[in-house]
């Protein structure tokens, strides 16, 4: 660093103004900076409070829309909400869910995109990106997004929303018949749900419908333990084991079912499928030879009517089988040998009814339903 | 100061001044830092300061002819101001930044930085159809001449200066550091080479830091990922660059034609002039709100592809007469916002009806839209460069590249073909200010060794020649100086007068080599003060070596190897060149 010399007082009085003026000019700056600094941190801080107000105003007012059924009035308020405070996953979450609702399943899904990029963890984003992709069809994509709602972040009500979440996973699978799917997700859902009867008769229902009726039967067991006269947990113990084929069973707990709640039709159209099914079924126990074979010969008759009378039938029917089918059921059998006549005649309808489960165009009618519960059931 | 306080301390610190201020480089340095922190906060203070008196000027819920009187006052306020107070802070800023880099010494007032401050913020709240990024860059612009000026540097750093701030202030007002960067040098300095590259860069990161300090990690537009759905959609994309090209050539010549229009006008009308624009723009916003202002949260909208055909096309076209209008009738602000605004409208208008007809080939009209953004700005602001950048800066994706420079390619010929002339350096012609444009430097660019030189070979001494025969071969040369070469090549350059001189010395036998005064050999190949100039310096460089060298002739050597002759530039041949030499 230099220094002036000092013998020459005018050229230092010139270089120290100089100076003086530079020093002061950043001096001034500095000071400047300082007091816009203050000056932007006030106005900033005033304007992102007008600015959340507003949001939150316009969040309120697009709540108020969707509630009252105006969905698109209702997405521009919300819009607004998130450009006012863009980092709000509320405002966020509110807006896809009324793009979901009005169909803009694109838009809604790249507004959670953008959520989960910057909060992967958010699982009530994810859960409504699920189902923003259900109604896209986009299945397998939904289905992560329910396993990232299940194990991602709750902000409230964790167990209870990922109890939700999952079951609303399991209800999708069910619409898809993914049985296996949906038992391996009813499996842990039974450990984590609510132990209230609701929920444990949702999941016994959920049982029947994944293939696995035992567990349902336990549920519903366990229900009525606590409260005997549960018409809906009859119902269902019934449904369940008429899936598994305990027609008498069933037939027993729909029945006291309907006697609790018997205005319910439902159970009565139950009831009534089941009481066909058991006047129908030759393998029944507890019926002589004679009503064995009346009853399969009834088996093997209507087995033929559904058939040939099949809407559409396509391809060359079995001629030979046909008239094995007239010939067992114009003939009349000795007693000794009814039993195998019995065999004979459910054999031949069963083959009939696989001619015409592959041949007939249309599904066959809902009539013939009771024929096929007991041609299942004869087959096992 | 009086003799008193000559203490120790005041010397050191006179001493310390007169150090800085001598290296220029640390200078620089710590005012770009300056300048940037500054320019940073005011811009953030003219963001804020408009977007608060906006939101007292329509209130949630305001009745409609507010958005007709509140335009037109504003208009009729702020233009009676900038006639009366603060006639340099109309229009955008960007040319009277360049007018002032190019032609003033980087000299902006103080007083035009406060009235562009406050009229343009008042303007632009009163929702004049115009933007804030070309006020915002001659706000920053003037605070680093105002600063520079007070420390009293020279005119040179001044004007260097003034990019810096204007750097500086892009970066704030748009939230991109990289584009500010490039636009600075691009469109203000008109050379992305300039030296002052690296204040740029300091200034404008620093700005950019004090912007996310104050508002915090904000990008300006949302936008949702890019994705290409279909290489078909490159095909669209070109589409948007010829009308992305055509609206903006329309933009250009309505606006140009306009201001030309008011500026013929009876200059006692100048000070109600911007009332034009503010009616204009009000009757446009009582029927279509979106017009006013700058507008960015519709654009934002129409980014998140919420886009309706019928008004987004209206939208286009209505901002478009909009901006014109408001820009020509004098008012405050700028056209880099609009610009951004009319190429969403224009690009979402092409996405539309794009996947309207090939819904599986093509992605949302949101895409377009912001790939219209870059392409408007290209056609209309004609930096190509910077609008790349921009884009991809708001996005952060790679992916949108390749469609953004296809579009904003084609859109930048079909606008420079239709409208030679940029729109800025238009602008000023129309004020009587003449800027150097894009072909000025294109054609200086022109004049390089290269254009003017002439082959070597029968003007070569082989340095085993004796003076002698060199004066005797000499004499029928146009030259009065030659290159001397030996088997390695270039040796040395002899003139006329130094052979007479050993000729009169009775040296006649011995040969020329040993008469040259620096002599490059194959262990000094450097041949330091051997006079010479590439093919590649410009005619410029050429002159000012043959005025410090004894010599009117120069060799022309190889870059990579400097004793490889490739000709000769006379000076004849450089005057020839410029168009003033004499045919000798």
């Amino acid at each position: 660093m230099s220094t002036p010399p000092v013998s020459d007082s005018g050229e230092l009085r010139q270089s120290a103004l100089a100076a003086g003026s530079f020093v002061g000019t950043f001096a001034l700056v500095f000071a400047a900076i300082a007091v816009l600094f203050a000056i932007d941190t006030v106005l900033a801080e005033k304007e992102r409070a007008e600015t959340r107000s507003e949001a939150r105003r316009s969040y309120l007012e697009g709540l108020a829309l969707e509630r009252q059924g105006a969905i698109l009035p209702a997405i521009e308020q919300l819009r607004s909400a998130v450009s006012a405070e863009r980092e709000n996953p509320v405002y966020q979450r509110a807006l896809a869910t009324a793009l979901t609702s009005a169909g803009k399943l694109d838009n809604a899904v790249a507004l959670l995109n953008e959520r989960l990029q910057r909060d992967p963890g958010d699982a009530a984003a994810c859960l409504i990106m699920a189902r923003a992709l259900v109604r896209s069809q986009r299945l397998r994509e939904a289905i992560t997004f329910y396993h990232r709602a299940i194990y991602g972040r709750w902000d409230t009500d964790p167990q209870d929303n990922q109890v939700q979440a999952r079951f609303e996973l399991v209800e999708l699978l069910a619409q898809h018949h993914a049985r296996q799917e949906m038992l391996a997700e009813l499996l842990p859902l039974q450990n984590q749900a609510p132990r209230d009867v609701s929920t444990r008769k949702r999941l016994a229902h959920l049982f029947i419908a994944a293939g696995s009726p035992a567990r349902a039967i336990e549920l519903y067991r366990d229900i009525l333990r606590q409260n005997g006269d549960d018409a809906d947990a009859y119902a269902g113990l019934g449904e369940a084991e008429f899936q598994r084929g305990n027609y008498r069973a069933a037939r027993t707990n729909y029945l006291t079912a309907l006697k609790l709640a018997p205005e319910d039709r439902e159970i009565g159209t139950r009831l009534e499928l089941c009481n066909e099914v058991l006047a129908l079924d030759p393998t029944q126990r507890g019926i002589g030879t004679s009503e064995q074979y009346r009853r399969s010969l009834t088996v093997l008759q209507r087995t033929v009517d559904a058939v040939t009378g099949c809407p559409g039938f396509a391809g060359e029917p079995d001629q030979a089988l046909e008239d094995r089918a007239h010939a067992a059921l114009s003939r009349r059998v000795p007693a000794a040998q009814l039993h195998d006549a019995v065999e004979q005649n459910l054999e031949l309808a069963e083959q009939f009814w696989e001619t015409g489960r592959r041949s007939c165009l249309q599904p066959m009618a809902d009539s013939i339903q009771v024929l096929k519960l007991v041609l299942e059931k004869a087959a096992q | 100061m009086t003799s008193s306080s000559r203490t120790p301390l005041s010397h050191r610190l006179v001493g310390w001044v007169g150090d800085l201020r001598r290296r220029e480089d640390q200078l620089a340095l710590l005012l770009s830092l300056v300048i940037g922190a500054l320019v940073g906060l005011v811009v953030v203070a003219f963001i804020l300061l408009t977007g608060r008196l906006a939101a007292r000027m329509y209130p949630a819920g305001g009745v409609g002819w507010r958005r007709i009187l509140v335009p037109t006052l504003g208009a009729l306020v702020t233009g009676y101001l900038l006639y009366r107070y603060f006639p340099f802070a109309r229009g955008s800023g960007v040319p009277q930044t360049k007018t002032a880099v190019f032609i003033r010494d980087g000299r902006i007032s103080f007083r035009t930085v406060v009235g562009k401050f406050f009229c343009c913020s008042a303007s632009l709240a009163s929702g004049i159809a115009l933007g804030r990024e070309g006020p915002a860059v001659q706000i920053g612009a003037g605070l680093a001449s105002v600063i520079a000026r007070r420390l009293g540097l020279s005119k040179e750093q001044v004007r260097a200066l003034v990019p810096v701030g204007g750097a500086a202030a892009l970066a704030a007002a748009f939230n991109t550091p990289i584009a500010a960067v490039l636009f600075s040098l691009e469109e203000i300095m008109g050379d992305l080479h300039a030296p002052i590259l690296g204040s740029v860069v300091l200034s404008s990161a620093t700005s950019w830091m004090v912007l996310h300090l104050v508002l915090g990690d904000e990008p300006l537009f949302h936008v949702t990922a890019y994705h290409l759905t279909n290489p078909a959609e490159f095909a669209v994309y070109a589409v948007l660059g010829v009308v992305g090209g055509l609206g903006s050539v329309w933009f250009v010549k309505l606006l140009l034609s306009l201001r030309q229009w008011f500026l013929d006008l009876p200059g006692w009308t100048t000070w109600f002039q911007p009332v034009a624009g503010g009616l204009t723009v009000g009757i446009m916003g009582y029927f279509l709100p979106q017009v006013l202002g700058v507008g960015y949260s519709e654009v934002e909208k129409v980014l998140a592809g919420d886009v309706v055909l019928k008004v987004v096309v209206i939208l286009a076209v209505l901002k478009i007469i909009a901006t014109a209008v408001c820009y020509a009738s004098g008012n405050a602000g700028g056209i880099f916002g609009p610009s951004l605004f009319i190429g969403a409208m224009m690009g979402a208008s092409v996405g539309s009806v794009a996947h309207l007809l090939l819904p599986t080939y093509t992605a949302g009209p949101g895409a377009y839209a912001l790939v219209g953004m870059g392409t408007a700005f290209a056609g209309i602001v004609r930096t190509p460069l910077t609008s790349v950048i921009m884009i991809f800066e708001l996005t952060r994706d790679y992916t949108i590249i390749v469609p953004l420079m296809i579009s904003n390619l084609i859109a930048f010929f079909i606008s420079h073909h239709y409208q030679r002339q940029p729109i800025y350096e238009a602008l000023a012609r129309q004020d009587g200010v003449h800027l150097p444009t894009g072909e000025h430097r294109a054609q200086r660019a022109r004049f390089r060794v290269t254009s003017a030189m002439r082959p070597a070979a029968s003007e070569t001494m082989p340095s085993g020649m004796t003076v002698g025969e060199v004066l005797a071969r000499s004499r029928d040369s146009s030259l009065d100086a030659w290159p001397v070469v030996d088997e390695h090549g270039l040796c040395g350059m002899i003139q006329r007068m130094e052979l007479e001189h050993a000729a009169a010395q009775g040296q006649q036998d011995q040969p020329v080599g040993a008469l040259l005064r620096e002599r490059p050999s194959t262990h000094r190949p450097d041949a330091a003060g051997l006079p010479h100039v590439h093919p590649d310096h410009s005619l410029t460089l050429a002159l000012e070596r043959m005025g410090t060298m004894p010599y009117n002739v120069l060799p022309v050597v190889s870059r990579a190897n400097i004793r490889q002759l490739l000709g000769l530039v006379t000076l004849q041949d450089v005057l020839k060149a410029y168009g003033v030499g004499r045919n000798s």
